[in-house]
């Protein structure tokens, strides 16, 4: 187990090492000067421009700048914004809270939604319950967020006036000894509820298909054979053997919420960092964005990891080696 | 039963139509907590006054912050602020400012004359890198201090606690009108020469409101300034929330979670017919058009083809139906309400036939020759309509342009270039807001050779006898006397060289509740609406956001 740990460990470093290349590259390849969005956008003064240009190294070879970002990197240093003066590091903290609350909020709607219908589905597969759960599965997998987002938000906010249209509330409570505030509940419902409908449907088709494998398994026919109540071996003995490729989904999905937020955090101006990074990437604000996207990198190569040790909780056959 | 209202929400989810905007009765009386709840579309991203260049922070600044002097909203006259009274001397050179007693920084300390000093000398300090230190380079010893030649600036000179001199190296006319805009703020030393740029999180001014809460990307809070000069403002606090998405802003305003707002989406003719009350529109001191890059061909050289597409753009439906009614056909540079306008200043009007004749003199005969260029504009959806407009109404005579949308840093550098160098962009969308309402706001920086490139003449256009009209419209202090050399310039720039593809001109429109009372639009831009004259008279109770 800690032989496994470790070596997965190791295994961060060079793919870390591969994403921030990537994203260096590719932000350096970008069209337009940063230099021209901080000198002050259509009239800047030329004197300002050669200024910022030395001031943050834009005008150095690439070579030069890459290992800059790098040296700087291995010493924990995300690098100041550009627009903000502020550290990156300070920026990233502040908005990686309000994505992660609402990631993990809409996960546990998906989740818990997602396996309720696909336990419904697969005790009912190939009836009209199973079907109208699939046909409603996919109409959810085929809209985008961003049309949900606004639906919900005009029907719950707009018409009905039962929920707040936007934001993060004003008055959430904060978590003791930090900085962090805590969204209003109000608030988080209309933002988790979107996110949740995009993995929503996932979960419910692989649910659906890793039961009905279990409810073949030999062990759960001489179950029902035995008289056991349905729901029951449904609950108790089928789905904690169907839970693994679940897990997998959620796993991923969580990762994707991470870093596919952005939609739902512009809809509903939520104060996320997908909103952060898109900003950033608008303002060639290169070092906010680069913090960003590595941080979410981070949070993704560290659920996966977590799936994994979840595997073997989950399921005493997997060993892990 | 249950069907029934199932089917009843799922049709209030799928029609968005179905809108609904609840307001309680209005009762008119002066509400018990005055909260003003304002949308920007970001954080500011730089709140330092004098390092800030962007409408955003300009708006904050201006109600957190006080010049020596500031603009009357509605006649643009300078009026006192920071500076009760001020005197010049006969040869127009000197200005001796009267600090008003008792003026105080957020912080509590007494403002002083040094701290005027120390402002000002602190924008044209080059370590700071102020984005507009070229407000107050006209003042004697900038160039030296600015180039390190000299510790301090010759021409800023406190003569006691509460006068300071300020003598200009020439005459500038609209200097009083410079140190009216944001960057010339009154700053206290021992917040701002913080190395770690607290004032940053903490802004410390000696305007109206100071800023009692800022949770970045999710709400900034202004509280009235008890001790404020000039009376405490009637609004206890303004909630400034960042909402990028207008889709979801104009919501939350239908649904009264905000006050106001100056972005607006969807089409403005139907908004207006909704919300008759809310909706504002005034003039404002600015201009929109397609620059031509002058240093290129096809343009370079080139007066007929640059007539020629002046004359073949219908401007007229291009703000009645494009615009919907939000721009103005433009004839000239200047626009109306900015001193030196020309009514009678001709133009272009739309002439398809003779932009084809012009066209012909131009070398391209039915657009014969002529190598489709890129029409650049940034990401807009109503930029991206005036681009096909455009378009098409140059195709209709021949000139083929492709249209070419690209995000906003992208089209910067493309349009911008160097000094030196000219931008790739030959044909681009631009548009330009006057800081202070003088013709010169205008005409010096688009037109002036000395400001090609990034610092305004994106055109790179270069005429000396109009260099000459500006430089000595510059050092006249009458502004009956300024007006005609404005004027000629204009008329040369228009009618002669065809500068630019003359547009339209803008307006304001911004969506205010009927409750919030004292609004007056300033032409100078829905920023310097003043906030502290603000008060809200009946309406719903505050919401929550």
């Amino acid at each position: 187990m800690s032989g496994f740990l470790l070596r997965r460990i190791l295994g961060v470093v060079p793919v870390l090492w591969a994403v921030v290349t990537v994203i260096w590259g590719i932000l350096f390849i970008l069209p337009g000067d940063p230099a021209a969005i901080l000198a002050g956008g259509f009239r800047a003064d030329p004197q300002v421009l050669a200024r910022i240009r030395a001031e943050w190294g834009l005008d150095d070879p690439a070579p030069r700048q890459y290992l800059h970002y790098l040296g700087r990197l291995a010493h924990g240093d995300l690098g100041v914004s550009y627009l903000q003066g502020r550290p990156v590091a300070h920026i990233v903290a502040e908005a990686l809270p309000a994505t992660v609350i609402l990631a993990v909020s809409a996960l546990l709607i998906a989740a818990l939604a997602g396996v309720g219908m696909g336990l419904v589905s697969a005790a009912h597969a190939k009836r009209w319950p199973d079907d109208l759960i699939s046909f409603f599965s996919l109409v959810l997998i085929s809209l985008p967020v961003f049309w949900i987002g606004m639906m919900l938000m005009l029907a719950f906010a707009s018409r009905l006036g039962w929920l707040p249209a936007l934001g993060y509330g004003l008055d959430g409570p904060r978590i003791p000894g930090t900085t962090i505030r805590l969204p209003e509940a109000r608030h988080l419902v209309l933002p988790a509820l979107t996110l949740a409908l995009f993995s929503l449907g996932n979960v419910q088709r692989v649910a659906r298909a890793s039961l009905l494998d279990v409810l073949q398994q030999p062990y759960i026919l001489s179950s029902f054979a035995r008289g056991a109540a349905p729901l029951r071996v449904h609950l108790r003995s089928a789905l904690r053997n169907a839970l693994v490729p679940i897990v997998t989904v959620l796993g991923i999905d969580l990762a994707a919420l991470l870093g596919g937020a952005v939609a739902t955090e512009f809809v509903f101006a939520w104060p996320g960092l997908g909103k952060t990074i898109v900003r950033g990437i608008a303002d060639r604000d290169l070092p906010v964005v680069e913090g960003g996207v590595l941080c979410l990198c981070a949070a993704f190569i560290v659920v996966n990891l977590l799936v994994d040790l979840c595997y073997a909780w989950l399921d005493p056959r997997i060993r892990l080696q | 039963m249950r069907l029934r209202r199932a089917l009843g929400l799922v049709a209030l989810v799928v029609l968005p139509g179905g809108l609904c905007r609840c307001q309680a009765p209005h009762a008119d009386k002066p509400r018990a907590e005055q909260v003003l709840r304002m949308r920007m579309r970001e954080n500011p991203p730089d709140i330092d006054p004098a390092s800030s260049a962007d409408s955003l922070s300009d708006r904050i600044n201006l109600a957190v912050h006080d010049g020596l002097v500031d603009f009357d909203p509605v006649s643009l006259e300078v009026v006192p602020a920071v500076a009760q009274s001020w005197e010049y001397s006969p040869d127009g050179q000197e200005i001796t400012f009267h600090l008003r007693p008792g003026v105080r920084f957020h912080n509590g300390r007494v403002l002083t004359s040094a701290d005027v000093v120390y402002s000002f000398t602190r924008l044209l300090d080059p370590k700071v890198g102020a984005k507009r230190k070229e407000i107050l380079e006209a003042i004697r010893g900038a160039d030296a201090f600015g180039t390190g030649k000299a510790a301090s600036v010759e021409g800023i000179q406190p003569l006691d606690a509460q006068t300071v001199r300020i003598t200009l190296a020439r005459p500038l006319p609209h200097f009083l009108q410079l140190l009216a805009t944001p960057a010339a703020a009154i700053v206290p030393k021992e917040v701002y020469g913080d190395p770690a740029k607290g004032y940053l999180a903490q802004p410390v001014g000696c305007g109206p409101f100071r800023v009692s809460r800022w949770e970045r990307s999710s709400v900034m809070e202004l509280s009235a300034f008890g001790d404020y000069y000039g009376g405490r403002a009637k609004l206890d606090r303004i909630q400034v929330r960042f909402i990028e998405n207008p889709a979801g802003a104009m919501e939350e305003y239908r649904r009264g979670g905000l006050d106001y707002m100056d972005e607006m989406v969807g089409s403005e003719s139907s908004i207006a017919r909704e919300l008759p009350q809310d909706y504002r529109k005034g003039p404002m001191l600015g201009s929109f058009y397609f620059g031509f890059n002058l240093a290129r061909p096809p343009f370079k050289g080139n007066v007929s083809l640059r007539k020629a597409l002046n004359y073949a753009v219908d401007r007229k439906s291009l703000c009645e139906q494009t615009f919907e009614g939000t721009l103005t056909p433009a004839h000239g540079i200047l626009a109306p309400g900015t001193p030196g306008y020309d009514p009678d200043l001709k133009g272009y009007e739309y002439d398809p036939a003779r932009a084809r004749e012009l066209l012909a003199q131009a070398g391209y005969p039915e657009g014969k020759g002529f190598k489709a260029i890129d029409l650049w504009v940034n990401n807009n959806q109503k930029l991206l309509e005036a681009a096909q407009k455009v378009q098409a109404d140059l195709q209709a005579v021949g000139i083929p342009v492709r249209v070419k949308a690209v995000d906003f840093a992208t089209f910067l550098q493309a349009l911008q270039g160097t000094p030196e160098t000219p931008g790739e962009a030959l044909f681009y969308r631009y548009g330009w807001n006057a800081d202070y309402p003088d013709p010169d706001a205008f005409l010096y920086w688009l037109l002036h050779s000395r400001n090609i490139g990034p610092a305004g003449n994106i055109g790179r256009y270069s005429n000396p006898k109009v260099d000459r009209l500006l430089d000595q419209a510059r050092g006249l202090v009458r502004m009956e006397e300024r007006i005609p050399l404005y004027r000629e310039a204009e008329l040369i720039a228009v009618e002669e060289d065809a500068a630019w593809l003359f547009l339209a001109d803008y307006t304001q429109r911004v969506l205010i509740k009927p409750y919030v009372k004292g609004v007056v639009l300033c032409p100078l831009g829905s920023m310097r609406i003043p906030l502290d004259r603000l008060w809200l008279e009946g309406g719903p109770a505050p919401g929550k956001p």
